[in-house]
């Protein structure tokens, strides 16, 4: 099924008091085709993290509205629409780990599908087939979830969300606190499920690295705005846009940069991965 | 040494008093007085455990800590405590005020202040980080970044001679990031501050002046990003000298030594001459 993301002129507030609002989504209107893997990049406070809880309607657009397959979410959504959404797009929120709580990984992995109806054996099935696309044996299924590694741990996390089987997940910061290893594979799962399950992705992240490896498209937020939604190299080539939202380069960039003003001239191609500068600056005779 | 700000001498912790294995054994290491130390490890080496223990939050089994030559202990912890700030990896920061700056105010409470100075601190502090025009708002009503700011915030008011970051500086966009490493870099080189910085990020660790790199609760090495990098594995490795090992590996002959990025950008250009 085809699973279009569509924002509507949405506006989003949180309430911060009786008469009190601020206002985190200003007038978005977006259209994400299905299958796409994107980074979302953006100064603290510009409404990341507000993009990505009106997808999955734990923030409800104040006006406008936002389609998903044939589903709407406004102000007034009831929530049978709400639940059926949030089965669709799962919520990866940040250290999804604090929230596990179970005694053991599989009763925590189940929680979610037997919440929606799932009979018991069924769930348990399920448990076993997303623990082994997330990486993670079977034995771990008896362990408490507080025994495992920080990696583990995310990834047991992220496997709950899974459970439901949605086709869109969306995370916040989902390498945050996680040791490069640890980070290395839950990037490596995200990738796998985008190519061989056609699964939507929208991550947040600060390291325009991780942007720079793993993403095919960014959208790029400031003061509750989508001011860009287009490919990473039109991104980091735009060194306006670049320096007008306080963004980075990713090191292959940046380091390329500094070579090209220590050398005068342009390099002959753009490169956002060491893999790719390793060879343009043997290529072009400087190694 | 005279300068040494803190001396980790045969430290050993165990949170469960009656298992074997110690989650940190026989740590020793020292910081010496404007250092900038960069602490790193894999999910589950000890860092965190070891910033709760120098900042005397935590019990060593065995072993002692110096601060400025001072042992930590229930006698020392107080006066300690106003010579060092901790950040902790803990997201969930509890604000106790109301408002931004009084949160951030709180952070000075037992250091007995004239009002002045207090309201000069905190504005100063909130400023550094970027966070003065939120200073009316309600912490709880912030996104996890502005949050992670403000707590940072209530360390610098404290003007401490010690600040420990435990992953302190995730979460923070590109321009927050650079802000504040330029800002500590600066209190650090006139050598009012010494820092003890935890990370994953390898670009941060190759500014610290030393490394030490942590392993299931022993030190497995430790010293200037020259000496420690060379001999990590990739992923551990900052992107100069990950570079410097691919070009290495695609037949070039490079030098068998680390070199920071403006080192090997010079390398580059020169190799292009003599050839
Ligand atoms: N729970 C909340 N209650 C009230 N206001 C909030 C809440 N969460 C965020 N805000 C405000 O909404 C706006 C957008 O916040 P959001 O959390 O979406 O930012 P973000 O881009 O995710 O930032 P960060 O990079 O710091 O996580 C900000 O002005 C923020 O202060
Ligand atoms: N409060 C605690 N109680 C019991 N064990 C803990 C506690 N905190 C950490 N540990 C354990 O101690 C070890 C080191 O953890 P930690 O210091 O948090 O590592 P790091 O910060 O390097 O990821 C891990 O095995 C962890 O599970
Ligand atoms: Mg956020
Ligand atoms: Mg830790």
């Amino acid at each position: 099924m085809v699973m279009e993301i569509q924002f509507h002129n949405v506006t989003a507030d949180y309430k911060t008091g009786p008469l009190k609002k601020t206002r985190a989504l200003n007038d978005v209107t977006l259209s994400i085709p299905s299958g796409d893997m994107i980074a979302i990049v953006g100064q603290t406070g510009a409404g990341k993290s507000s993009l990505l809880k009106t997808m999955n309607g734990l923030l409800l657009p104040a006006e406008g509205f936002v389609a998903i397959g044939g589903m709407k979410i406004h102000h007034q959504t009831d929530k049978l629409t709400l639940k059926r959404v949030r089965k669709k797009v799962g919520m990866v929120l940040q250290f999804p780990e604090s929230q596990l709580f179970a005694e053991n990984v599989e009763k925590d992995i189940c929680f979610g599908p037997l919440n929606y109806g799932v009979p018991l054996a069924e769930a348990r099935k399920l448990a076993r087939k997303t623990l082994q696309l997330v990486g993670l044996s079977a034995d771990i299924l008896s362990k408490s979830p507080f025994s495992l590694s920080g990696g583990e741990k995310r990834r047991v996390a992220i496997a709950g969300i899974l459970a439901l089987e949605p086709e869109i997940l969306v995370l916040d910061e989902p390498g945050v606190g996680l040791d490069p290893e640890g980070k290395e594979e839950i990037f490596q799962l995200l990738t796998k499920l985008n190519r061989e399950k056609g699964m939507t992705i929208l991550f947040v992240t600060h390291d325009m690295n991780e942007v720079a490896r793993y993403a095919e498209n960014v959208i790029v937020m400031q003061n509750g705005r989508v001011i860009f939604y287009g490919k990473k190299h039109d991104l980091f080539l735009n060194q306006e846009l670049i320096q007008m939202m306080h963004l980075d380069l990713p090191d292959a960039l940046r380091f390329q940069r500094l070579f090209e003003k220590k050398i005068g001239k342009p390099l002959p191609k753009i490169c956002l991965t060491e893999e790719e500068l390793a060879d343009v600056l043997i290529e072009a005779g400087y190694a | 040494m005279g300068d040494a700000v803190i001396e980790v001498k045969d430290l050993s912790f165990r949170y469960n008093k009656s298992e074997e294995k110690a989650v940190l054994s026989s740590l020793s290491f020292t910081v010496n007085k404007g250092e900038w130390i960069a602490i790193v490890g894999p999910n589950g080496s000890g860092k965190s455990t070891l910033a709760n223990l120098l900042c005397g939050l935590l019990k060593p089994d065995q072993g002692t800590i110096y601060i400025k030559g001072k042992p930590l202990n229930d006698e020392t912890i107080w006066e300690i405590r106003e010579k060092m700030g901790v950040i902790f990896q803990n997201p969930d920061h509890q604000f106790i005020g109301t408002t931004v700056q009084d949160d951030v105010a709180f952070s000075l409470e037992n250091m007995n202040l004239p009002y002045e100075e207090m309201q000069r601190r905190v504005d100063r502090a909130l400023r550094q980080v970027g966070m003065a025009e939120y200073r009316e708002k309600d912490p709880s009503y912030l996104s996890g970044g502005q949050k992670r700011r403000v707590s940072i915030a209530g360390i610098l008011a404290m003007e401490p001679e010690i600040i420990i970051f435990d992953e302190a500086f995730t979460m923070l966009d590109p321009k927050s990031r650079r802000e504040l490493f330029s800002l500590l870099k600066e209190m650090q080189a006139s050598g009012q501050l010494t820092m003890v910085s935890i990370t994953h990020d390898m670009e941060e660790a190759a500014l610290a002046d030393r490394i030490i790199v942590l392993n299931k609760g022993k030190i497995s090495r430790i010293g200037t990003p020259g000496e420690v990098f060379p001999e990590t594995t990739e992923l551990l490795a900052p992107f100069s000298e990950r570079l410097r090992r691919l070009l290495i590996q695609k037949g070039r002959r490079l030098p068998d030594k680390y070199m920071t990025e403006t080192e090997l950008i010079e390398w580059l250009w020169k190799y292009n001459f003599t050839t």
